[in-house]
């Protein structure tokens, strides 16, 4: 028990270096370790929080992004279908009208044309019918300059013409 | 690294039993006193002994021994207790049976020492024997010197020291190596307990200014674990199981709490709030004098946990030769060895998770007492 007692002796050699040394290593430690590793420790931190704020805003940006895709291609879809319809109606109606242009041309032609044959016809017959006259009117002339002094020979002439006319 | 680590453990433990029965050998041929065999080895000494020769003599390193000589008012430093003696400083033992070997008296205090011992010695009257007993003791008080020599424990906490300090400069470099991404090798291994010490301890008693006492938590923290462990190890320092080493950090934690105070504190000290006036005075007492036990209760707290530990085991080991000695043949003392080295394993596994414990509840306690003092609020 002698020991004992010299044991709960504070030793105040022992005392001193221990806060010597405790505080020593404490002004190390805190300069070369505690600090920059809690620094560190913390930076980190904050950079995996900032990593998963990160990747959750860039999620939602996705998100959004998919459904404005999905958005446009809804809507381009739907002007496709427009634009065929409208291209359709378009190429109906062009065709339509083509075709009742043709038609119209067609009967336009067709009416000119027969236009033309019944004025050429006309003049045809117009035409046969002066020559006819004339023709008639020479013959007349000649018939009475033979009948003057052929009768046979008038009558001659007069069918040779209507021969000629025929 | 953890492997390694934990293969090292391992070997302590298991070599531990074992290497203290052979240093409690050498007493088999004496009288075996487990008292003075186990306080012996818990406490601090002037050289690191390995072991010691049937003669008596020890084999080991003299450890420096560094005096104020009061009277002289002079600093005397020697290379070993040897050296001293040499220089005319005389064992303290010689005169006063109950000091420890190594503590020394200044020179010249002999002849008036050994006078006055050899005059008790012849005295034959009790009560004159006795007057010259208290004049002995108050000789040799006035005879000593301020020892502030190199012991066992200074040395192992250097050890300690520097172990901490390239340990974590190393993983400090790590982390500037590598910043903003996982921990490897050791640091994985501290990581975890850093982050412990400033989570669970420092953010939750300290919540508001925990950064500014982050640093001296986590010295605490580390230099206690790792004072502990080292206690295991056989040939080595029981640091913190001295009186002298846990009251210095207590009194650390003691200016940390005092100089840092804020006026809360004060007022709740000094002038309680929220109590009848005539009840002032009495928490007056109450709160003052709490500002006392609570460093003290750390510094009994960890002293006591951590000497109970290395009593235990060497209790246990003693057995072995308190038995051998009963029996009057080994073979008791080997059948009790066999017992008492799965005891005393038990015990240091035991001791493992206690050096760890202590270390966190000391650390706790120094952030909860700091804690109260600084946050304003309540």
């Amino acid at each position: 028990m002698l020991i004992l007692n010299a044991l709960l002796t504070p030793n105040i050699g022992l005392m001193f270096w221990t806060i010597v040394i405790f505080l020593i290593l404490l002004f190390l430690l805190k300069k070369f370790a505690w600090k920059p590793i809690t620094e560190m420790l913390k930076s980190r931190e904050e950079s995996i929080d900032e990593a998963l704020k990160q990747a959750v805003k860039a999620r939602e940006e996705v998100d959004t992004l998919m459904a404005k895709n999905f958005e446009l291609i809804a809507e381009g879809q739907k002007e496709r279908d427009t634009i065929i319809k409208e291209a359709k109606e378009r190429s109906d109606e062009i065709v339509n009208q083509a075709k009742e242009d043709a038609r119209k041309e067609g009967k336009r032609l067709i009416d000119d044309a027969n236009e033309m044959i019944k004025r050429e016809r006309q003049q045809t017959v117009r035409d046969i019918k002066s020559e006819i006259s004339a023709l008639v009117i020479e013959t007349a002339s000649l018939i009475i300059k033979k009948e003057l002094s052929f009768k046979e020979e008038h009558q001659q002439l007069i069918e040779s013409k209507i021969k000629e006319l025929q | 690294m953890y492997i390694k680590i934990r293969q090292i453990l391992i070997a302590f433990i298991l070599a531990n039993p074992l290497l203290l029965t052979a240093s409690g050998g050498e007493k088999n041929s004496k009288d075996f006193n487990l008292v003075n065999f186990a306080l012996h080895h818990i406490a601090d000494s002037y050289s690191w002994d390995f072991y010691e020769k049937q003669d008596g003599s020890k084999v080991g390193i003299q450890l420096p021994r560094v005096f104020i000589n009061l009277k002289e008012k002079e600093l005397n430093i020697f290379a070993s207790t040897h050296h001293a003696e040499e220089a005319g400083y005389v064992e303290e033992y010689l005169y006063n049976p109950e000091a420890l070997h190594g503590k020394m008296l200044i020179p010249g205090a002999e002849f008036e020492l050994k006078e006055l011992t050899d005059n008790i010695h012849l005295e034959k009257d009790s009560l004159k024997k006795k007057e010259l007993e208290v004049q002995l003791n108050a000789l040799i008080t006035k005879s000593k010197p301020l020892d502030f020599s190199i012991t066992k424990n200074v040395l192992f906490m250097v050890f300690a020291a520097i172990l901490l300090l390239w340990i974590f400069i190393s993983v400090a470099k790590k982390y500037k190596q590598n910043p903003n991404s996982a921990p490897r090798g050791l640091q994985s291994a501290l990581e975890p307990i850093i982050v412990f010490v400033r989570d669970e301890i420092a953010k939750t008693y300290i919540p508001h200014k925990y950064e500014r006492y982050l640093p001296l938590l986590l010295n605490f923290f580390f230099f206690i674990w790792i004072l502990n462990m080292m206690g295991l190890i056989p040939f080595s320092s029981n640091v913190t199981g001295n009186f002298s080493v846990t009251a210095s950090l207590a009194l650390i934690t003691f200016f940390a709490t005092n100089l840092s105070a804020k006026g809360s504190y004060w007022k709740h000290i000094f002038w309680f709030p929220g109590v009848p006036i005539f009840v002032k005075p009495i928490m007056l007492v109450v709160e003052f004098v709490s500002v006392f036990t609570k460093p003290f209760a750390l510094m009994i707290r960890l002293f006591a946990n951590i000497t109970a530990g290395h009593l235990v085991i060497l209790s246990f080991i003693s057995l072995i030769f308190i038995f051998g000695k009963m029996g009057m043949s080994p073979g008791a003392g080997w059948a009790t060895s066999f017992i008492s080295v799965i005891f005393a394993l038990f015990i240091d596994f035991i001791e493992i998770l206690i050096a760890l414990l202590q270390a966190y509840i000391f650390t706790t306690l120094s952030a909860l007492f700091i804690g109260q003092a600084v946050e304003t609020e309540h």
